[in-house]
């Protein structure tokens, strides 16, 4: 499917996600926990990526092979690779508490496996999350 | 558009948010959570029984939400997460905060 640079688009992601898993018989706590993993890296393109702009367009392709879920990514932003991006780690009180990096830590703890690759003209992100039987 | 329920028990500002907070509709969120606390109690528990979704930018409304709370002599914490959402708010660090509790009772009695 084909995204603008929207987050309210991140809505249809997760919708579309949740009928794609009701079909192919994914239990839906585990198509929730891929979702959240997209809803991150969407974001994080929209918000780093593509730096508040109001153009380019995200294209998102998800299959359901090999006993898990794969994704990928790809925007005509300027190069960004969100796993390189400054992660500040959560520490402090509430008072000192922020959300940076938050997003792609919850990522990393929910997925099996991430790449990320510019080839040339596209911004790649990969994505798999194994399938536990139900 | 937001799924927020809410009521006031014994003091304390119960929020039930339902479905999900995700990118698209946490600025909904924080808006209704604000407001609500700007006009009732300061003391909020976060009831999740009927949350199944929570994305960073949910964790950024609770964390703002806190924040006025505490500043204005209240607190903040979470009741009856279920496992998608506990296991976010255990990457963030969240539940070592905020603590999470199995009731509202619970809660709201360690906000004292």
């Amino acid at each position: 499917m084909s995204l603008a640079n929207d987050v309210q688009e991140v809505a249809r992601v997760i919708d579309s996600l949740e009928e794609f898993s009701a079909q192919h018989g994914i239990p839906r706590e585990q198509a929730l926990r891929f979702c959240l993993a997209l809803d991150e890296l969407i974001t994080n393109i929209i918000s780093h990526g593509f730096a508040g702009g109001s153009g380019g367009t995200i294209r998102l392709i998800v299959e359901h092979a090999d006993g898990a879920l794969k994704a990928e990514l790809i925007d005509d932003g300027p190069p960004f690779d969100p796993f390189q991006a400054d992660v500040e780690l959560p520490s402090g009180d509430i008072e000192q508490r922020r959300i940076g990096g938050l997003g792609i830590s919850i990522v990393k703890a929910s997925m099996d496996s991430l790449g990320y690759r510019h080839d040339g003209r596209f911004n790649r992100v990969n994505m798999e999350m194994r399938l536990k039987a139900a | 558009m937001t799924n927020l329920n809410h009521e006031v028990i014994d003091g304390s500002l119960i929020l039930k948010p339902s479905r999900r907070i995700d990118s698209s509709n946490a600025k909904g969120f924080e808006d209704e959570a604000i407001a609500l606390l700007d006009s009732g109690p300061k003391k909020v528990v976060i009831d999740a029984s009927d949350l199944d979704y929570i994305s960073s930018a949910g964790l950024r409304v609770i964390l703002t939400t806190a924040k006025k709370a505490k500043a204005a002599g209240g607190g903040l914490t979470i009741a009856c997460a279920r496992a998608n959402v506990k296991e976010v708010l255990a990457v963030s660090g969240f539940d070592s905060i905020f603590g999470l509790h199995d009731s509202v009772d619970q809660a709201r009695a360690a906000l004292g």
